[in-house]
């Protein structure tokens, strides 16, 4: 993002104004260099002073070669170096931090009931869109997307939301994956449970099924808060599919007036 | 009928799953984990194994000062 301003200190001489402006410009840049990196959001209400806060932005040039003080760009005349214009130069740094501080502490103390934000900072849609934004690189698995599978679709499935595999590359390989960032696991496919030879009582657990994990590791539950998601039988899915096919196929030839 | 003391329920009434540990009448620590409905036992993750660890430990360091107490 590129902010520019332009801003030049009440009451000083034009040098000590291009001296300020190009001090406080190259400070306050990376200031704002920082800041954007903490919160893009909040950069722009800074720069356009939507908020009612000061900016301290301002445009100079560089004075003289450093490496050759004989022979400065700019005149200096009788004063220089100018005490006062160096006393001042020093206050820049922390009155940029100072304006920075402000503007969180600005931010902190109305965003909480306040909607005089330009980006709607502040009211309860802007939260709920910031918290959302919190894990917004996790990929996100909800029940309906684990619901009747089959495990080719859940292999899929996570390999398009970007899921590590991992586990025994042996067995059933992949059966288990790990979120990308946090790797916390994700996705795991089981086989039917059994204790000491005798099945589950639990349906959903007695048959092969699938786990899923929230962002936060917590398990992800079907509306009746069962955990195991049955796996379709690869089999069955493909004889429906075929059977599905056929029956367009013969309705088709049947009624072709229907077809469109 | 004895009282139960510091029960502790590792989820919300909508899950299936229930486990919950308790003291009872001072003197042993109760545990049950089952699956509501079923005779299952009931599936953890290292977080929630950890997370009922944590309970049991304090649980009998509670114990243990009520036993010295007796």
């Amino acid at each position: 993002m590129a902010t520019t301003g332009i801003g030049l200190g009440a009451g000083v001489g034009w040098k000590q104004a291009l001296f300020e402006g190009a001090a406080a410009f190259a400070i306050s840049a990376g200031g704002l260099y920082a800041y954007e990196s903490y919160n893009a959001g909040t950069l722009s209400l800074l720069a356009s002073g939507k908020s009612g806060s000061g900016i301290s932005i301002g445009m100079g040039v560089p004075l003289g070669n450093s490496s050759d003080n004989t022979s400065p760009r700019v005149p200096q005349g009788e004063n220089f170096p100018n005490k006062e214009l160096h006393k001042t130069t020093e206050n820049v740094l922390p009155k940029t931090v100072e304006l920075l501080d402000e503007f969180v502490r600005m931010k902190s103390d109305r965003a909480g009931f306040d909607d005089n934000f330009g980006n709607g900072a502040g009211t309860p849609a802007y939260w709920e869109m910031f918290a959302s934004t919190v894990n917004a690189n996790n990929p996100k698995i909800t029940p309906e997307e684990l619901t009747g599978k089959t495990p080719s679709e859940i292999r899929k499935m996570a390999n398009d939301k970007g899921l590590k595999p991992f586990g025994d590359p042996n067995i059933n390989y992949p059966r288990k994956w790990n979120d990308p960032l946090s790797n916390k696991q994700r996705i795991r496919i089981d086989s039917a449970h059994y204790e000491n030879g005798k099945s589950y009582d639990l349906p959903s657990a007695a048959k092969p099924h699938v786990h899923g994990y929230d962002e936060t590791g917590k398990p992800i539950r079907d509306a009746f808060g069962d955990k195991h998601f049955p796996l379709a039988s690869e089999i069955e899915s493909l004889a429906i599919g075929i059977a599905s096919r056929i029956f367009v196929g013969v309705t088709f030839l049947l009624y072709p007036q229907n077809a469109y | 009928m004895y009282k139960l003391t510091d029960v502790f329920n590792l989820y919300d009434n909508e899950c299936n799953d229930e486990v919950i540990c308790w003291i009872e009448q001072n003197s042993s620590i109760m545990l049950r984990a089952i699956v509501k409905g079923y005779n299952d036992p009931v599936e953890l993750t290292s977080d929630e194994a950890r997370e009922i660890a944590k309970k049991l430990i304090e649980m009998a360091d509670k114990l243990d000062a009520e036993l010295l107490k007796n």
